[in-house]
């Protein structure tokens, strides 16, 4: 008997190596096509933005907490000082910040309220050292500065001379805020950022923005925008300080055009003609004003009130600013006239007149 | 010699059969293996979520605390600034004690810590211990110190 058996392989074999082929060309398909990664989960996004709504009641309570207690001090202050403020309260962070001044100065230490006079025909005539309004006037500007002092002591990235006040009955101060707190919800995220007219206003100007990075060049909370020739300059600047031994610490630098209009009309109670606030703070509805260019700083020495800064500080202050290439608003050698700590460059109508003049201080 | 065989049914035969068993032993495997993944995913996703409404719920609890105000017009961040100021914790610890066990009796674990500006921990409340498994921040929030230009720290921590 002889049997020939040529069995081979069954038609199941066939099927399954074809299987094999039709799942590997599937899974090939899929993996050299276009991949749709998903990153985040159900609810990721939704978290985010929870956590900033929660970041920013944990700040707004800070800010309403320091408010409290920058009041109560305030009016504590106030009444120690009699209503005036010394020129030891200025400093910059309230530059910006109107107040009263005391017209007859003080008496054995004390601010003097009311002056008597004799006129011609010896009567006495009573003069009021401050105006009706300064009470409050100054009450506000200190509140100000403590509460700004609050805010940059604070763990969180404030903006400081962020408020407009409004003073009420009963002692009850309104701040309305110039510009809004920023949050960056999810900031791991690859998708283009949407950004804010202020933002693209910058881009614009093609402004260098360190506010975050780590070269700390601006004090906390101030928004370190400045153009790319300005922030060279300032890098610079810190590079002769340092040699110096000194630090410096820009106070203010880029501002949108909406802060410099916030801080044009903080002045209009105070000087309600406008020629005469134009003396005091640069009116953005007929000029270029020199921050909104991005090219202008305030500048002090790092751990020094520009209170606290001396005429030597602001001489050296100078000399360094001027050896990078600024110019400073004031005369030379005079820190009583103009603002010893603003600077200007890369083409500022003052940076170019003093160019023009051969001079590095200039009105 | 010619034999013939009738009626041979053979069905199958466990040659045949072995395509068929590798195919479904396979099949089988691959579920298994998609489904523990899956699981693992899903796991880590719940887990993940359960944190998340545990940090909700963390600032939440954390916020009503500092918010609540008492007859006089104080909340308790003032009171939080005044015992430091006084350097008297005895009432702090207590009211904390008070409130959160109440507010957090579903949690099985949780502490609360309160840091000076010199970082040190002046308060801590609640099952705080270094063996936890895990242990992980739910909320936390910053008190301005009336009158000095400072910040206390307060935490709340849940563990496993």
């Amino acid at each position: 008997m002889k049997i020939s058996n040529k069995k081979g392989i069954g038609l199941e074999w066939y099927a399954l190596i074809l299987a094999f082929f039709i799942g590997l060309g599937f899974y090939s398909v899929n993996y050299l096509g276009e991949h749709k990664l998903i990153q985040n989960y159900i609810g990721q996004y939704q978290f985010s933005i929870i956590k900033s709504a929660n970041e920013a009641e944990k700040i707004l309570f800070y800010i309403d907490q320091s408010a409290k207690y920058a009041l109560q001090q305030s009016v504590y202050e106030l009444a120690q000082n009699g209503i005036s403020i010394s020129e030891f309260e200025l400093n910059e962070i309230n530059i910006y910040q109107i107040f009263e001044r005391n017209k007859c100065g003080k008496f054995k230490d004390a601010y003097i309220w009311y002056e008597l006079k004799k006129d011609a025909s010896g009567n006495y005539i009573k003069n009021s050292c401050l105006d009706d309004k300064a009470l409050l006037t100054n009450l506000i500007f200190i509140f100000d500065k403590n509460l700004n002092q609050y805010l940059i002591n604070s763990p969180y990235n404030i903006p400081r001379n962020n408020y407009n006040y409004e003073a009420k009955d009963n002692l009850e101060i309104i701040g309305k805020a110039i510009s809004s707190l920023k949050f960056d919800i999810l900031k791991d995220e690859n998708k283009p950022i949407i950004k804010k007219p202020a933002e693209i206003q910058i881009e614009q100007l093609k402004l260098k923005d360190s506010t975050d990075s780590g070269e700390k060049l601006c004090a906390k909370g101030v928004r370190c925008a400045l153009t790319e020739e300005a922030y060279q300059l300032m890098v610079e600047a810190q590079k002769i300080a340092d040699k110096k031994g000194k630090k410096l610490v820009v106070n203010s630098a880029f501002r949108t055009q909406e802060e410099q209009i916030a801080i044009w009309n903080k002045f209009a109670s105070t000087y309600p003609d406008p020629a005469e606030r134009r003396k005091k703070v640069c009116d953005p509805s007929i000029e270029i004003c020199p921050h909104p260019t991005g090219n202008a700083v305030d500048v002090v020495f790092e751990g020094k009130t520009t209170a606290a800064m001396t005429n030597n500080d602001w001489l050296l202050l100078h000399q360094i600013m001027s050896e990078a290439g600024w110019v400073r608003y004031g005369l030379e050698k005079r820190y009583d006239i103009g603002e010893p700590w603003h600077f200007e460059c890369c083409g500022t109508k003052r940076y170019t007149k003093a160019k023009e003049k051969g001079v590095t201080a200039i009105v | 010699m010619k034999c013939k065989i009738f009626a041979n049914k053979k069905g199958i035969g466990i040659d045949d059969a072995v395509p068929l068993i590798i195919f479904i032993f396979v099949a089988a495997l691959v579920v298994v293996v998609f489904r523990i993944n899956e699981q693992i995913k899903s796991d880590k996703l719940v887990a993940s979520e359960e944190r998340q409404k545990q940090i909700v719920e963390g600032h939440e609890i954390l916020m009503a605390y500092l918010m609540q105000i008492d007859d006089q017009g104080n909340n308790k961040a003032d009171f939080l600034s005044n015992s430091y100021l006084k350097g008297n914790y005895n009432d702090l610890k207590k009211d904390l004690n008070e409130y959160f066990r109440i507010k957090l009796a579903h949690i099985p674990i949780w502490y609360i810590e309160i840091i000076d500006p010199s970082k040190k921990k002046i308060i801590v409340q609640g099952e705080a211990s270094d063996y936890f498994m895990e242990k992980y921040r739910v909320a936390s929030g910053s008190i301005p110190v009336n009158g000095l230009s400072d910040n206390i720290k307060i935490e709340m921590y849940f563990g496993k």
